[in-house]
């Protein structure tokens, strides 16, 4: 709550130093100053700065997010009419990144040092290091320019076309998914690793335990820990919008929003999207917190 | 952007307080020594030779390139990689090669920037929240919780949509979004210093707090602090070329890689060398101080106390 | 479409800003909507997001790309060469005064809502954008009445004879007319009751669907609907329309034109806009309040090569505002590239080189970008080192509304008349004057321009006009821009138009 409070006085602050002004900005280029004061006393902007924040502050608390400079939506519908590409882009990119990372990191925690530990521990390097936007325009050059096997962007929703939906869905989720994939990967390695170490791990071995036991009851379950910590990391990370590759792949997401209201000034917007990623950011902690007291049995004691 | 820097959000085994706690004194990182564990690491050292080259490159930028940065020749535009431009010329007829090697100065100053403030301001809050703990742990700590529950890519952007576009406002604005990383690493890392033998017993001898800062807690606890500046150094280049992609970077005419990757993404399909000689250079260099982080990482802090890698980077 | 008002916002295709995605539904993907006829749905490809969808309040030309396929006003441009045409007015007079005007309303016509069109929606309307100071209420500025005489006569009575009226209430669909009380019973940010050949079915984060209005009193469309679908990205947009995802789209980047000409899996067209990009410099930052600088930097500038830079053959130089295609266009063009003489006037000037010079570009419109850094480094020539300040829309109207700026570049969009073109611009104090030009010559030309009504006459006192502006550098104006698009082969009845209104209405597809 603390927290929330805090990131409200700096998002509130920081929204209304950025130099701009949404209302002459929503005239475009030509100016009339009869208009401009209308719109002006029409979007409360004319009054203290304290008392728009403690308004808005107030009205958050119960849900009432204000109505956007640029629309006329509210900015709760906006969010909710973004919050399903969001979704859906985050949990797939994990899904991904998982499909990578838990695979590779175990295959190469377990052969330390061998041919396919190096290999894996190249790749993910690699995975860390490449610009993401700029393998998104590769893989759009290729597979939808070049080969013309998958549209170059755009989102469908899953209830109205499942196989429009997988397409469009599938670049955009790899290049999130690799470049997530590859810093999970590194967390699954170290921590196999580790738990390989453990003396309790060592413990059962000696006792003769079958070697497969020994790994899924006692290596993966330690190794499990971290991997949790870091998945719920990313996933706030995708969550709060990929901006870039929102943008490359034409994906409708809250990134997207969140930038345009920057540009457009559109305060209600901006600081809402930012509200919501905080609470994103604190809720994915929390579930984080509950997932370790379900698997490590010393915390949960 | 990338940057989002990982964050300890749940008390994690090998990275936070949990640290060692042997009763010997550990010995210093002896430099030499640590140079040479690193010369035995082939990737490191070809990584660290690498980014020399790459810093020489930045250093005498004007005599290596063929050409002026900003050279304008609209009649020149597009042309295909050739032994006069070998990585082609732009579309206002720029010669590649030349902005490639002037961006690499543009690239890493910023890097350098941004890391060294991140550095400072979150280093200092670290020794201070961890040395001090309590109260001065908790305000500062949970300051560092704010800055860190903004989405990095928003809060750099806002900060250059206050600050204005530019190189300087860049670095500050990838600087602000690291300080939590370096403030928790380095706390972390002096909590796991402060109640060590030595330490305590220079305390009952009665040291001021800055000897003791300064002889005991810092150098001890600095191994996976340096980690860190490899790996952010990393991510400051990516999170500059990203930025700079976004139009809130560099500003052109100057040339950064990152701005000439945007500025190249609409040529893909007609002239493939606008966006892909940038886009090879930021990767190299960030692949270079990624593994000069991983082998600094094996030979400094075999533990890994250090945060690794980054979120979404 | 709109006049004389730049597409603002987030409008435009612009680098970074852009709205967001595309895809929205692929009912149609893969070709021809369903094979043309009744109930096939165009596929449009536009670069951005409409803001909202209140024709009185918007300025945004995403906006404007929808709603013109939604509303009517009481005139409109003729496709062909912009002169206006009856729309929802059949026919209209003028007093011998010219101070009053009456419209003959065209009858039989309803709105999407069933109800009937009569003198009182247009009095509503017009008195909506008077009374509430919406962007367009500077339109009726010398408009003293809207009132109706019978249910399909509306007299407007005028302070001053205004020979472009019709250009004033037509020129764009930020003029449509709405049902009387529309604003208090439904909500126009989102909903739109127009009389239009479209009605819009729905709207969001992807895309916007418009279904034929099957009363629409110029006959039903041919197709059954048409959705505009955001694709942000240029590359992706022509991908879309390759691969046969979309039918129709403007977002073509300029680089491709020349290798589309012979892809025979799209049909693309271009022609002369009435839009114009220029650069202006500072009256009140000393050096630049000096004539002599201001030509000096005019002299030292190849247009041909920022054209060329910045739309690859698809922009014509011109020195003066108004495009050749067009009635009051003036073929005056006094400054060839001549890089000694800009430096003789500069020393002329006693202005000591290297002289500093900022130039304030927005990445909303990426052009300026491009075009900014070529001017550089031609004003590099003469000793000018420009430092080139590419801002965000936001803070670069801030600062050029306040004045701080050195010199600045950005266009002029959808003018049709030679007011639109100069009057607000040039006029002494003038609303959209940042520059502080100030000629009393001129103020005295443009003000005669605007209430003669011979068209002769008026043409001669705007070319006298446009000559001192161009002298004076009051504005320094660099190109006017083609319009291109781009369609599926086989999709018929669609017009490309200069004033870059997007028209559905006639369509049939392949």
């Amino acid at each position: 709550m603390v927290v929330l409070a805090g990131v409200s006085v700096i998002v509130f602050a920081l929204v209304h130093l950025v130099p701009g002004d949404p209302i002459r900005l929503a005239l475009g280029t030509r100016f009339d100053q009869a208009t401009y004061d209308a719109l002006r006393a029409r979007s409360g902007l004319d009054q203290p700065l304290v008392e728009q924040f403690f308004g808005w502050f107030g009205r958050a608390l119960g849900g009432d997010l204000g109505v956007s400079f640029r629309s006329g939506e509210t900015v709760t519908s906006l969010i909710a009419e973004r919050l399903p590409a969001t979704l859906t882009l985050a949990f797939a990119s994990i899904l991904v990144a998982l499909l990578i990372a838990v695979p590779l990191g175990t295959i190469s925690a377990l052969r330390p040092r061998s041919f396919v530990d190096r290999v894996a521990t190249v790749l993910s390097q690699i995975g860390i290091s490449v610009p993401e936007f700029w393998m998104a325009i590769v893989l759009i050059l290729v597979f939808a320019g070049t080969l013309g096997w998958l549209p170059s962007g755009g989102y469908v929703p899953l209830t109205e076309d499942p196989g429009a939906w997988a397409q469009r869905l599938l670049l955009p989720a790899v290049v999130t998914g690799v470049v997530s994939g590859s810093v999970i990967t590194r967390f699954v390695r170290s921590s196999v690793l580790e738990a390989l170490g453990a003396d309790h791990v060592r413990t059962a071995q000696a006792k003769g335990l079958p070697q497969r036991q020994v790994f899924t009851w006692h290596v993966l379950r330690n190794a499990l820990l971290p991997l949790v910590t870091v998945t719920g990391v990313q996933l706030a990370y995708l969550l709060s919008g990929v901006v870039v590759v929102e943008i490359v792949f034409s994906w409708p997401g809250l990134g997207q929003l969140a930038l345009q209201a920057v540009q457009a000034r559109d305060y209600p917007v901006l600081q809402g999207a930012i509200l919501l990623f905080a609470v994103v950011f604190l809720l994915i902690n929390l579930v984080v917190d509950l997932l370790y007291t379900a698997i490590d049995p010393r915390i949960r004691r | 952007m990338t940057g989002q820097p990982v964050p300890q959000t749940a008390p994690s085994p090998d990275a936070t307080e949990a640290g060692v706690r042997s009763t010997q004194r550990p010995p210093r990182p002896r430099w030499r020594e640590t140079l040479g564990l690193l010369a035995r690491n082939p990737t490191a050292a070809v990584a660290a030779t690498v980014l020399l080259l790459i810093v020489l490159m930045a250093v005498f930028d004007e005599t290596l390139a063929p050409a002026g940065p900003n050279e304008i020749s609209v009649e020149d535009r597009l042309q295909a990689p050739s032994w006069e431009h070998p990585f082609g010329t732009d579309d206002l007829g720029r010669d590649i090669l030349s902005r490639v090697i002037l961006g690499a100065g543009v690239s890493l100053r910023v890097g350098f920037l941004a890391v060294a403030f991140a550095l400072v301001v979150g280093a200092l809050i670290g020794l201070l929240a961890g040395f001090y703990g309590r109260w001065v742990d908790d305000v500062l700590m949970r300051f560092m919780d704010i800055l860190f529950a903004f989405p990095a890519v928003l809060l750099a952007i806002a900060v250059l949509a206050v600050r204005g576009p530019g190189a300087g406002n860049t670095a500050l604005a990838i600087g602000i979004v690291y300080i939590p990383v370096f403030a928790r690493v380095t706390r972390a890392s002096v909590l796991g210093v402060r109640e060590e033998v030595y330490v305590r017993a220079s305390r009952s001898v009665g040291a001021s707090d800055l000897r003791l800062l300064t002889r005991h807690v810092l150098p001890n606890a600095a191994p996976p602090i340096i980690v860190q500046t490899s790996i952010s150094l990393a991510f400051a280049v990516l999170a500059e070329a990203a930025l700079s992609f976004l139009g809130l970077g560099t500003q052109p005419p100057n040339p950064s890689w990152g701005l000439m990757l945007a500025e190249g993404r609409g040529f893909i399909d007609i002239a493939w060398w606008l966006a892909f000689f940038p886009g090879m250079a930021i990767f190299l260099t960030v692949l270079c101080f990624n593994l000069l982080g991983d082998g600094l990482r094996d030979v400094l802090d075999p533990r890994q106390r250090t945060l690794m890698a980054g979120g979404g980077r | 479409m709109r006049t004389n008002r730049l597409l603002p916002l987030t409008a435009s295709a612009a680098l970074v800003l852009s709205a967001c995605g595309g895809g929205g539904e692929s009912v149609d993907t893969g070709g021809g909507g369903g094979g043309g006829g009744e109930g096939g749905t165009l596929v449009a490809a536009v670069s951005a997001e409409p803001d909202q969808f209140d024709p009185h309040v918007t300025t945004a030309y995403p906006s404007f790309q929808v709603l013109e396929n939604v509303y009517d006003t009481l005139v409109v441009p003729n496709a062909e060469d912009l002169t206006m045409q009856p729309s929802l007015a059949e026919s209209w007079e003028t007093s011998e005064d010219g101070l009053t005007w009456t419209f003959t309303l065209r009858e039989g016509v309803t709105f999407h809502d069933g109800s009937e069109f009569d003198s009182a929606d247009v009095v509503y309307s017009y008195n909506r954008i008077i009374d509430e100071e919406l962007s367009n209420a500077f339109r009726f500025q010398n408009v003293a009445s809207v009132a109706a005489d019978g249910p399909r006569s509306v007299v407007i009575t005028l302070t001053q004879p205004t020979p472009n009226l019709l250009e004033r209430i037509g020129s764009f669909k930020g003029m449509a007319i709405l049902p009387e009380g529309a604003a208090d019973q439904v909500d126009l940010t989102t909903e739109a009751v127009g009389t239009g050949p479209f009605q819009l079915e729905s709207s969001d984060a992807s895309s916007t669907v418009l279904t034929a209005y099957e009363d629409y009193w110029g006959g039903t469309p041919s197709i059954g609907g048409v959705e505009f679908r955001y694709i942000t990205e240029p590359a992706a947009a022509l991908t879309a329309l390759q691969n046969g995802e979309v039918q129709w789209t403007d977002n073509i980047p300029p680089q491709q034109i020349e290798s589309l000409q012979g892809d025979d899996t799209l049909e693309l067209q271009t022609t002369p806009s009435v839009d114009y990009w220029y650069m202006s410099m500072n009256y009140a930052r000393p050096p630049f309040d000096n004539r002599d600088v201001r030509r000096a930097i005019s002299f030292a500038i190849d247009r041909e090569a920022v054209a060329e830079a910045a739309w690859f053959g698809a922009a014509q130089p011109n020195q003066t505002a108004i495009p050749e295609d067009s009635f009051f266009h003036n073929d005056y063009a006094p400054f060839e590239r001549d890089p000694e003489q800009a430096r003789q006037l500069l020393q002329q000037a006693g202005v000591q080189t290297p002289l500093r010079m900022g130039l304030m570009v927005t990445d909303e419109f990426p052009e300026t970008v491009t075009a900014a850094q070529v001017i550089a480094s031609q004003l590099g020539e003469i000793g000018i080192e420009v430092s080139i300040e590419t801002l965000d829309f936001a803070t670069w109207l801030d600062r050029q509304g306040q004045g701080d700026f050195d010199a600045f570049m950005l266009g002029w969009l959808g003018n049709l008349d030679p007011a639109a073109y100069y009057q607000e611009q040039h006029q002494t104090n003038g609303p959209n004057n940042y520059q502080k030009y100030s000629n009393p010559q001129v103020d005295q030309l443009l003000q005669q321009g605007a209430s003669e009504t011979d068209e002769e006459a008026r043409k001669q006192a705007y070319d006298q006009a446009a000559q001192l502006i161009v002298d004076d550098v009051s504005y320094l104006y660099l190109y006017n821009p083609d319009v291109v698009q781009a369609w599926a082969p086989g999709l018929s009845g669609y017009q490309i138009r200069a004033d870059k209104a997007i028209n559905f209405e006639t369509v049939e597809l392949p």
